[in-house]
């Protein structure tokens, strides 16, 4: 058994207390954390809420598990099983995935195993909720918990009964021995004991799971078909008012003055905040903030930005740093010097534009400063880097701030940003009272953060047995926000960058990503520059086994002769998907891309019609097929894979953020438009290659990589139009086509 | 003080407001019905679809006076999660929620569409749904609990 440390004693007490749980069981554990450090120096406005908000970029650093941090498993004297964590569900699925890994691993029913989430004071800080890292990373600890319980209750059980523990059995929180049994409740009454998670015992064999990979219904469903769910902008508490921001024309701008003189005067108005750079007006009622704030006057000297979404492609390039290489230790090559007398050898270029998250429930939060400390509900997906972002903020011990981690209505990676939060207590700290500040749609699109644009550039050839003799991969995208920032933001546009992560003996590779300069802040948008790498990666891999005269799969077939876990899902997709893959432009329409993240191993095949006439693409179906290793709940795996395909169609056939002078110009759902009903394909078929011996792996983010690569080997596949350029427009694949086109590309 | 009468759901409320009042608003702060949801204010996502004497209407939009003498029925007026309407137990059934927040008003557009039409088409399904924004990716899942709910129906 592990040893007490002395320091986080009483910290582990007072949270132990805190969680309620001081009657029952506990198993105490530890949780992978991630350091929470904003690397880049602050700049002037940091710590005032500004218009393009603060504090988000700080860099990630991952640290292991810990001494220091603890969370709680318990069984209560009602016999039920409670995890508190600080992971949060928005959908994915995985609070069910935890009850059914604890449950498995207990011998409960699903039903009794409570997951309370996102609550700062009673959770402890694990890595906020994103990179399809919850069940991977939290997972595994949650399972040893349960299995250490599952030994604890045995060996109480056989003390009680004077059995031996070899003779008892536990089902449905029953332990049964040859002299009677003892229901979970009965073992936990009247104790207040704690034990430390071991990690000495045995898990059970993946053979006899009877909960783990059941395709179980996620237990949320029937509150979210009948309104019943709670949100963050759900939200209501007592004295509670309406906030809203004064926002400028365009981002970055800097408030020279401000006149609140007309909307003092309004009805329900009740005060308005400035300070710096930030203000605010407050009233009783949601229709009586959006009436005052129009009638408030302010002055701004914008930024004066002259880089536009057109521009941006050539200014990532110009403004670029030196670079950092991407390749694993020792492996990079020299493809300038390899490729230098093959002939054949290209450069292709593709462009992705700046993507808007959007969400349709806008960031949204509830603050209420008092002297005797802060309280902030907010739709989060981490709740403790909101706290720290709220404490600092106000200048507060973290102590002192209870973040209520609220279930957020979509997030897509913007909701790990502190930052409606921190105009919330900036407000309620104004008016001495509880804020709720909701965003309207115009502020969601342009104060928030974007996937940035990407610029890559693949220079390959084949050497003469048709295999690749060099591979130079050059990413540029957006860091340095703002423009004259000194450090970038990072926005993990490096994500399935290095080809060694899909086709592991490519030789002579040389993969490095240059920062330039962006107009818009660059943040995490579902799995970050992985869609676009594997865009170009996977286009340039069909380009290039044309030139080898084969079929797409055989040629991949070469590359994968050390990735079988890959090699398979590809087959079982193109079987999946019924496709007898030809060489080059066969006029079918299927198109296949490849993909590794968060420990999955994915491959899609797009089938699609192009009208050649009108440069109309439809995405008629789609098949998948995915190896996540140990599969905890097809059924949640099968739903997030298809909404990740479903989102990222949206960004191949529409999403591309358009912007001038520091204001976008297609900032509203009409103008972005986002795919409806209409263009989803009407079939999306998931297969799972599920091997339970093998971890758990992320699934939230492995279905959105490939798919635009699969959709532009699609329509290549089905017209001859090399895609290089997303969104996949009807102008810009007319163009592709070699046409003229009516209206010039904007 | 100012109040309106406003029938919701077949109940009638009367609320301390004018009738220029927002009805999104109304329902969710003053009637704590907090089932139809804010995703625009601009009638551009559907996330706050009431049906408004059985048509879809915008409630982001919508004045309290455009709804006097009507019937407002909102996603709480359909079922609750122990007794689910037959629309709603196909949405469980097909797991088509992720988030959730966009389906309180893609479930009212489709009340609407199998009241005047039981037996959609795709392209009836596509049409009718074509003005509720999912950022999840569920439309799939929408379209199936659909075609099962329009198959118990006829």
């Amino acid at each position: 058994m592990a040893t007490r440390i002395t320091e986080s004693s009483l910290s582990r007490r007072s949270l132990l207390k805190a969680s309620g749980a001081a009657a029952g069981l506990a198993i105490a554990f530890r949780v992978p954390v991630r350091a929470r450090q904003a690397t880049p120096e602050p700049s002037p406005d940091l710590g005032v809420v500004n218009s393009r908000g603060i504090d988000y970029n700080g860099s990630i650093v991952f640290h292991p598990l810990g001494n220091e941090v603890d969370a709680y498993l318990t069984i209560g004297e009602d016999g039920k099983v409670t995890l508190k964590t600080s992971k949060m569900e928005f959908g994915q699925g995985i609070r069910t995935g935890f009850m059914q890994i604890v449950a498995e691993e207990l011998d409960v029913n699903v039903e009794d195993v409570i997951v309370d989430m996102g609550q700062t004071d009673v959770a402890a800080p694990e890595f906020g909720t994103f990179g399809s890292l919850s069940t991977q990373m939290s997972g595994p600890v949650f399972r040893q918990a349960a299995a250490t319980m599952r030994a604890w209750v045995l060996e109480l059980a056989a003390e009680d009964l004077g059995d031996s523990v070899d003779e008892l059995t536990i089902e449905s929180g029953v332990v049964t021995g040859p002299s009677g049994s003892r229901t979970f409740a009965e073992l936990a009454s009247g104790k207040a004991s704690e034990r430390e998670i071991s990690q000495e015992v045995a898990l059970k064999d993946p053979a006899d799971y009877k909960i783990v990979g059941q395709p179980l219904p996620r237990v949320d469903l029937a509150a979210k078909a009948t309104g019943k769910q709670v949100y963050g902008i759900d939200v209501e508490v007592e004295g509670m008012v309406y906030g809203k921001v004064v926002r400028p024309p365009s981002v970055d701008a800097t408030l020279d003055s401000v006149d609140f003189s007309e909307a003092e005067s309004m009805p329900g108005v009740v005060g308005t905040v400035h300070e710096g750079n930030f203000a605010a007006i407050v009233a009783e009622r949601k229709d009586q903030v959006e009436a005052a704030i129009k009638a408030v006057k302010a002055s701004w000297t914008e930024s004066g930005s002259t880089i536009t979404s057109e521009t941006i492609f050539d200014v990532l390039k110009e403004t670029a740093d030196d670079g950092q290489p991407l390749d694993e230790e020792g492996t990079a090559g020299d493809p300038d010097a390899a490729l230098a007398n093959v002939e054949g050898a290209e450069t292709y270029t593709y462009l992705l534009p700046y993507l808007s998250h959007s969400p349709i429930e806008p960031k949204s939060a509830v603050v209420d400063v008092r002297e005797d400390g802060v309280d902030v509900w907010v739709s989060t997906q981490d709740p403790f880097s909101s706290r720290a972002a709220v404490a600092k903020h106000l200048g507060r011990d973290e102590s002192e701030v209870i973040v209520h981690g609220m279930h957020p209505g979509g997030a897509f990676g913007s909701k790990i940003v502190p930052q409606v939060e921190l105009e919330a207590a900036t407000i309620s700290k104004g008016v001495g009272r509880p804020v709720k500040l909701i965003w309207d749609r115009i502020e969601e699109f342009m104060f928030g953060q974007f996937r940035p644009a990407m610029r890559i550039e693949i220079t390959a050839g084949l050497d003469e047995n048709n295999a690749i003799a060099g591979w130079r991969y050059d990413a540029y995208t957006g860091g340095y926000y703002p423009e004259g920032a000194k450090v970038p933001t990072g926005s993990a546009s490096d994500w399935s960058a290095n080809i060694h992560e899909i086709y592991p003996d490519v030789a002579e590779t040389k993969t490095t990503l240059y920062n330039g300069v962006t107009p818009l802040p660059p943040y995490f948008w579902r799995v970050n520059g992985a869609t676009s790498n594997t865009f170009a990666r996977e286009s340039t891999i069909d380009i290039l086994a044309e030139k080898a005269g084969m079929d797409p799969v055989s040629f991949r077939d070469t590359m994968l002769e050390n990735n079988p876990r890959l090699a398979a899902v590809m087959h079982a997709a193109v079987d999946s998907a019924g496709w007898t893959p030809g060489v080059g432009s066969t006029g079918e329409g299927f198109g296949l891309a490849l993909g590794f993240d968060a420990n999955t191993y994915i491959a899609q095949v797009a089938k699609v019609e192009v009208d050649a006439e009108t440069g109309e693409l439809k995405i008629v179906q789609f098949d998948v097929a995915l190896d996540p290793g140990l599969a905890v709940n097809p059924e949640a795996i099968k739903h997030q894979i298809e909404g990740g395909v479903v989102q990222s169609l949206s960004a191949v056939l529409r999403e591309e953020v358009k912007f001038e002078n520091g204001k976008l110009t297609n900032g509203t759902f009409s103008q972005y438009a986002p795919i409806l009903m209409r263009d989803a394909p009407p079939v999306i078929n998931v297969t799972i290659l599920s091997d339970p011996t093998q971890p758990m792996g992320g699934i939230g983010e492995p279905g959105v990589a490939p798919v635009i690569g699969a959709v532009a080997n699609a329509v290549y596949d089905a017209v001859g139009a090399r895609m290089f350029r997303a969104p996949f427009t009807p102008e810009r694949i007319l163009a592709a086509l070699g046409k003229d086109t009516a209206t010039p590309e904007s | 003080m100012a109040e309106t009468k406003i029938t919701i759901n077949g109940q009638e409320h009367t609320v301390p407001v004018s009738d220029d009042a927002t009805l999104l608003w109304v329902l969710r702060d003053d009637l704590k019905m907090k089932g139809t949801k804010y995703g625009c204010g601009m009638t551009e996502c559907g996330a706050c679809t009431v049906l408004i004497d059985g048509k879809p209407g915008r409630a982001c939009v919508t004045p309290l006076s455009a709804v006097a003498g009507k019937e407002v029925t909102t996603i709480e007026g359909l079922g609750d999660e122990e007794n689910p309407h037959p629309l709603q137990q196909a949405w469980i059934e097909a797991g088509a929620p992720q988030c959730g927040y966009c389906q309180s008003g893609q479930i009212l557009a489709a009340k609407a569409l199998l009241d005047s039409n039981p037996n959609p088409t795709d392209e009836d399904i596509d049409e009718a749904m074509s003005s509720n924004i999912c950022r999840c990716g569920t439309y799939t899942r929408i379209r199936q609990a659909i075609k099962a709910a329009a198959g118990q129906q006829s």
